[in-house]
């Protein structure tokens, strides 16, 4: 390789000798039991979301009536891993699948795991999962089922990252924010203004 | 752009800022923004010191097998498709990413936050070479505007006030270059940017990131935002490019998740900040969005020489700002009078490192050793002892003053002749004592007037500790 790679790497070894390879992981320092739900739920909340818990069968439902509260056309941006919830259940809720564009208001998003412990969503990419279509539209709404809730940033990073590391896995604390003027915190810097949380029971 | 001259005008500087009114009235709003949210999440957390503790030992553990753990690194990301790139020097790296960006035709490069960037004096390089250059972080993109350097490392435009702000909107932004701006509220202005820089995302044909950490574990770069600029920058171009120093790299994702539990506490309050992304590799063949390349720069730029050396510990510093949130010096003149990248405590601390003693020598001075900034820093960096560890070594290098050497040669003395000493110090309180008049108070006092120009001198009571000590009853 380089030879700033071996300068570089020469320099560590002289100062730090071989070094014994390996050290164990601290550990986790959480006391958030798994499963736990109702703490997920309102850690969300803290960070700035907003929470339903609804049956799994009725995401549909709960998307349109969310937009029809928020005054928002009744149009989302479906990512394509959620193709399949039952959305002609709907007529009047107009859907697109795919990535977002610019002009996409809402987007509907899968989470793969929740994290009780910070009240994070869990986005793992996917080819049924782009990553854009949790950060392009004004307005996010995510699904994630209870029983994907866990306890902590440890645990849920091990389920992530699985056997192979996908391209994406995004930790999701709340809407978009900013607190670059005068230190007072806004919503919507870049990505979503909003984020409205299905958390689904079967 | 940074070139570390401006150092040496530190005292200067930081009259001038003293009489800032702007860049006053943006720092008094240090006490009840970063300081009162850090207090309130550290309150919330009742396990906050140990995981202190875990973070901490997680970065002590990686320091003191650094090579093991950069090598590891760049296997990883090799197995996932990334490219690795080791950079000595601030000039080996911008020349890395300029070959990157011209090989491969990219005119618009957008970046996210980037303190790395700073340091190499990588926007004025890219621009020399006609690669247009934009920030998408707010604050980044209202110091780009305004054409100047950050002066916090995760506030960068904390020195303006909102109006500056407007006016900046004003003078760049085309639709308001005719209308008068009649919206003045903070999310009225975060609107305006957001649809500005929206479009300006997807013109880019490259993104470029930092990294929080580097997962050895994984080959994995991670950045935590709260704007989301930092995902849209390393997802909708082709290209990926994260730049990061060599300490920045941990063994696992668990290590990693020690550091984000005392990261946003201690940096903006939130137990959380809104997006911690891992990214590995590039988009993968089932993907259908995301960069079709990933490259990490690896830069060195003299912090494998700080190992084994006292000044190692900064090394642990993750970047979140808490030291200079809680800093009465940076809370008086702002960031910039520092004049290099990195201000406040942690700058005072690694600049000297970075640039050498005599390029920043004023810094480490730049103290009451008060130890606010130790008290507050998430990993537990000794900043005032690393302070007097540089200002040792300046007084061996013979680089400050010759008043300043009299003046420690002559206490250095008396302090070796302890009856002089109790002479000396007991004659002088109960002169100052004396002489003081029923205002209590010296408002000019000779050879202490660098006190007396701008406060008062209180007046001893009339007796030496010691001496009171010895007539305890």
């Amino acid at each position: 390789m380089s030879a700033a790679r071996e300068r570089i790497l020469g320099r560590l070894r002289d100062r730090l000798g071989e070094g014994s390879q390996e050290s164990p992981c601290p550990p986790a320092t959480s006391s958030v039991r798994a499963g736990d739900v109702d703490v997920f739920c309102r850690r969300l909340e803290a960070a700035g979301a907003t929470v339903e818990r609804i049956p799994e069968d009725s995401v549909p439902q709960a998307v349109a009536q969310y937009l029809a509260q928020r005054n928002l056309a009744a149009r989302v941006r479906v990512s394509p891993a959620l193709a399949k919830l039952g959305w002609d259940a709907e007529p009047l809720l107009e859907t697109a699948f795919g990535i977002a564009e610019l002009d996409d208001a809402a987007a509907v998003v899968p989470a793969v795991l929740g994290v009780a412990e910070t009240g994070s969503l869990v986005h793992v990419s996917a080819g049924d999962n782009p990553t854009t279509n949790h950060f392009l539209p004004d307005h996010a709404i995510a699904v994630v089922a209870e029983e994907a809730v866990c306890a902590d940033l440890e645990t849920a990073f091990s389920a992530a990252s699985g056997s192979a590391m996908p391209r994406t896995v995004c930790l999701i604390t709340g809407p978009s924010r900013t607190g670059d003027i005068e230190q007072r915190i806004e919503l919507g810097a870049h990505g979503p203004r909003s984020l409205h949380v299905l958390v689904t029971k079967k | 752009m940074f070139d570390g001259r401006e150092i040496a005008q530190f005292p200067e500087a930081s009259a001038r800022a003293l009489g800032d009114e702007n860049l006053q009235a943006a720092l008094r709003l240090l006490g009840e923004g970063f300081q009162a949210r850090r207090t309130d999440a550290v309150e919330r957390f009742s396990e906050f010191e140990d995981a202190r503790d875990a973070a901490v030992d997680a970065k002590r553990r990686t320091l003191r097998q650094l090579h093991h753990h950069l090598e590891a690194f760049e296997a990883r990301c090799q197995e996932q498709g990334g490219v690795v790139h080791w950079a000595e020097t601030p000039a080996d790296a911008r020349q890395i990413v300029l070959e990157l960006l011209t090989s491969r035709g990219v005119r618009v490069l957008s970046k996210g936050k980037t303190m790395v960037a700073e340091e190499i004096g990588l926007n004025g390089f890219l621009e020399e070479h006609g690669i247009e250059v934009v920030e998408t972080d707010l604050g980044e993109y209202i110091i780009q505007l305004a054409e100047e350097v950050p002066s916090h490392i995760i506030a960068p435009a904390i020195h303006k006030t909102m109006p500056q702000v407007v006016e900046l909107f004003r003078q760049h932004h085309d639709k308001l270059k005719a209308a008068p701006f009649p919206r003045r509220t903070p999310a009225d202005l975060v609107a305006e940017a957001r649809t500005v820089l929206r479009r300006r995302y997807l013109e880019a044909d490259a993104g470029l990131t930092g990294a929080n950490f580097l997962v050895a574990d994984t080959g994995s770069s991670v950045i935590v935002t709260n704007e989301g600029n930092g995902d849209l920058t390393q997802t909708l171009p082709r290209l990926h490019i994260v730049l990061a120093t060599i300490e920045k790299v941990v063994p696992t994702l668990a290590d990693g998740a020690a550091i984000l539990r005392v990261l946003a506490r201690s940096a903006t309050g939130q137990d959380m900040s809104a997006y911690t992304t891992i990214s590995t590799g590039p988009r993968r063949s089932t993907d259908i969005d995301g960069p079709s390349e990933y490259h990490v720069v690896l830069l060195d730029n003299g912090r494998s020489s700080l190992l084994g050396t006292p000044a190692e510990e900064v090394l642990r510093c993750i970047r979140c700002g808490a030291c200079m949130n809680h800093c009465p010096v940076y809370g008086a003149v702002g960031g910039h009078a520092y004049g290099w990248v990195y201000p406040g405590p942690i700058g005072a601390a690694l600049t000297p490192a970075l640039l050498g003693v005599e390029a920043a020598r004023h810094l480490p001075n730049a103290s009451s050793l008060c130890g606010r900034c130790e008290e507050v820093c998430p990993m537990r960096i000794p900043l005032p002892k690393i302070f007097r560890y540089w200002r040792a070594k300046e007084h061996e290098a013979r680089l400050n003053t010759v008043r300043a050497r009299l003046a420690l040669a002559l206490w250095g003395w008396l302090a070796a002749h302890p009856r002089l000493y109790r002479l000396g110090t007991g004659a002088a309180m109960w002169i100052l004592s004396r002489l003081a008049g029923r205002s209590r108070r010296y408002r000019n006092l000779i050879l202490a007037n660098g006190w007396t120009r701008s406060r008062d001198f209180p007046a001893p009571a009339g007796r030496t500790f010691l001496n009171s000590w010895n007539r305890r009853p």
